[in-house]
């Protein structure tokens, strides 16, 4: 069984959008809420209190707990926060994968997998370029083996 | 947009998307932008000062247009494709990049659809689907150049084990025949709805309805001398939609050619639209036997089977394996195409018991027209003939359901036999036989009304795999018998409620 856990390069730049995002609705509310003060100090306090929130308490916790474990017959995912969450689908049940690449991935971690399977999927979140590589090749190469064709058949013959 | 080909005929093939696709990502406003911008400058006398004029007048026109087109174009072009003798892969997105990966051993049915404009233009819309997912629908849709579509389709041919097939084509002036007695009006009345949808996406509604009306009245007005209006139009109606089943079936139908391997099964079809389907034998669910009342008098009956991805990749398109056919031929074509289903023999059948239970919506439905036509009679007498000839036609279809649950009540049950399950049952105005492999029943639901709690009956209901909820409803068989019946098949439907055994 592997272990792979969320690169800490996706919690920073995470945060980074975070405080950057609530910077420019703080200057937004500034430009153009000046004249209802009240409002605008409100605004931008909800909105620093959601970013903080969600920077240093939320994102920092969903990380931590999140852990993804691949063996030969299951892929198991750890996580949440209020809620935990212990998502398992049988590698059998697996039918194909998605993966989703945001820009910048290999240095930020924003590489995500979906693995779809009967009944439902499960996303992998933000993986390391190179786990994410490896968990791609292991799922490709257990469906692939899965979805062989039995010996005596003569799949593959030209016609 | 060309596809390219390389490490010889067993390499990988790699494209993007055939031109045509660009016009499905444009919205329908594009068309509404283009006719008027196009016609204003053609009317033009061509002077520089009237093009300077025209381009003051239509500028935000032309900026929406460029920006729709240039935003038809960009997803045009985030969308590419590549397959080898193993898998496709299809990628999406310029900045967030996804990509599927596909594997063909997991591939349920792939479906290259074809239709009139997409033959003239060389293109080819490919569905891909597998087990994958809660929602009936591909996993993968394309259009191709019927070059690239053609090698996938050889690809996913090679994946598949080879051996000597078994070929069935149905009876052309049989089938023209049948298609003239079985033809659907309801499916004819579907198939028009969603030819108006779809022309719709282009054409004013407003136009659209004149025509339709127009047309409707023009030839109510030719029968009026004959019968009356009301009646007339309806007759319109009918004999539309009846017209338009009937061809789509005929046109799907025509050149139809069901062809068996060991392990996947190849359909042909079209006249005009041609289709062509692989199916893997092992992700079949189940087959279902469909037959209209008049269909089972006569002993013909069509061939579907259930499996992801087919028959669920357009508006008409219908999940069959061989339409219909007398029942000797489909008979003979199961034991082929599929060995290791059984004969549909049924182990309960529903009991006299349930008898009301089985006339429970034709009564209820009857009031409704009942109760208009008494309104009418009631509070608009000059109404009279209208009403009396909408009532009778009302309740046709209700006289006719109650004849088709009369017929039911006799050929409605459950059996297991061969680790398959057999059902047979009414839905609607048609009758089911489906049998199942016993593995792919989800879950088993004895329902009871007050009614059938008295009388000791019950509702089976069974649930088949599928990536949408499929169940199947046998009404009015002996509680006992059915409990007994799934117990014996490791279905154990009692309940203890004894306090003793506790959790």
């Amino acid at each position: 069984m592997r272990k792979y856990l969320p690169k800490s390069a996706a919690l920073a730049a995470l945060r980074l959008f975070t405080i950057v995002f609530c910077l420019g609705v703080s200057l937004a509310a500034r430009i153009y809420l000046y004249s209802f003060k009240i409002l605008m100090l409100i605004l931008i306090a909800v909105f620093w209190t959601a970013g903080v929130f969600l920077a240093f308490v939320y994102l920092p916790v969903l990380f931590s707990r999140t852990v993804i474990y691949i063996s030969k017959t299951e892929i198991a995912l750890h996580s949440g926060v209020i809620f935990r969450r212990r998502e398992l689908m049988r590698m059998s049940a697996v039918q194909y994968v998605t993966r989703v690449s945001l820009p910048f991935s290999r240095a930020l971690g924003f590489n995500f997998l979906v693995v779809r399977g009967l009944g439902g999927s499960i996303i992998l979140p933000f993986l390391r370029y190179e786990d994410c590589q490896e968990i791609l090749l292991t799922l490709h190469s257990k469906i692939s083996e899965d979805g062989a064709v039995p010996p005596d058949g003569d799949a593959g013959k030209e016609e | 947009m060309n596809g390219s080909l390389s490490g010889g005929s067993r390499g990988s093939v790699s494209g993007q998307q055939h031109f045509i696709k660009f016009f499905s990502y444009t919205t329908k406003y594009f068309w509404l932008l283009v006719i008027p911008l196009l016609r204003s400058l053609y009317s033009l006398a061509f002077s520089p000062d009237a093009l300077g004029s025209w381009l003051r007048g239509s500028w935000l026109d032309i900026i929406v247009l460029l920006a729709i087109i240039a935003f038809a174009w960009l997803r045009l072009i985030s969308v590419s494709y590549s397959f080898d003798g193993e898998k496709i892969e299809v990628r999406r997105g310029i900045i967030a990049v996804s990509q599927d990966v596909v594997f063909y051993s997991q591939i349920s049915t792939l479906s290259l659809k074809q239709g009139i404009f997409y033959r003239a233009l060389g293109a080819v819309k490919v569905y891909v689907a597998t087990n994958a997912g809660i929602f009936d629908r591909a996993d993968i849709t394309l259009v191709m150049k019927k070059r690239d579509a053609d090698r996938l389709y050889l690809f996913m041919k090679r994946s598949r084990v080879k051996s000597l097939g078994y070929s069935v084509s149905p009876n052309k002036p049989r089938l023209l025949i049948f298609s003239l007695l079985f033809s659907s009006t309801l499916s004819g009345v579907l198939v028009a709805l969603a030819f108006i949808m779809e022309t719709s996406q282009v054409f004013d509604r407003e136009a659209e309805a004149k025509l339709i009306l127009d047309t409707l009245s023009e030839f109510a007005n030719r029968l009026a001398h004959i019968i009356p209006p009301a009646a007339a139009g309806v007759s319109a109606v009918i004999l539309i939609s009846w017209l338009t089943s009937f061809i789509t079936n005929l046109f799907y139908f025509w050149d139809y050619i069901i062809t068996k391997t060991k392990d996947s099964i190849y359909i042909k079809s079209g006249l005009i639209a041609k289709n062509r389907h692989i199916i893997y034998l092992e992700r079949v669910n189940y087959i279902d036997l469909r037959q209209s009342m008049l269909a089972m008098l006569l002993r013909v009956s069509s061939l579907h089977c259930h499996c992801s991805g087919y028959g669920s990749t357009g508006r008409s398109e219908l999940s069959v394996v061989l339409p219909i056919t007398p029942g000797k031929e489909v008979r003979s074509t199961i034991r082929e195409v599929f060995p290791d289903y059984p004969s549909p023999e049924l182990s309960v059948k529903s009991s006299l018991k349930a008898l009301g239970g089985f006339y429970f919506w034709p009564a209820a439905l009857e009031l409704i027209p009942l109760a208009g036509y008494i309104v009418c009679e009631l509070f608009m007498t000059q109404w009279h003939s209208v009403a009396l000839t909408a009532f009778v036609i009302a309740e046709l279809p209700v006289v006719w359901l109650a004849v088709t649950k009369t017929l039911s009540m006799f050929i409605t049950g459950v059996g297991i036999k061969e680790d398959h399950i057999v059902l047979r049952y009414l839905k609607g105005y048609g009758f089911h036989t489906v049998i199942a492999p016993i593995d792919r029943v989800t879950k088993v639901v004895i329902r009871q009304t007050v009614a059938q709690t008295v009388n000791r009956t019950c509702t089976v209901i069974v649930y088949t795999a599928s990536d949408s909820r499929v169940k199947h409803k046998i009404y009015g068989i002996e509680l006992d018998r059915a409990l007994r019946l799934f117990e014996s098949h490791g279905f154990d439907l009692y309940f203890n409620e004894s306090p003793s055994e506790g959790w």
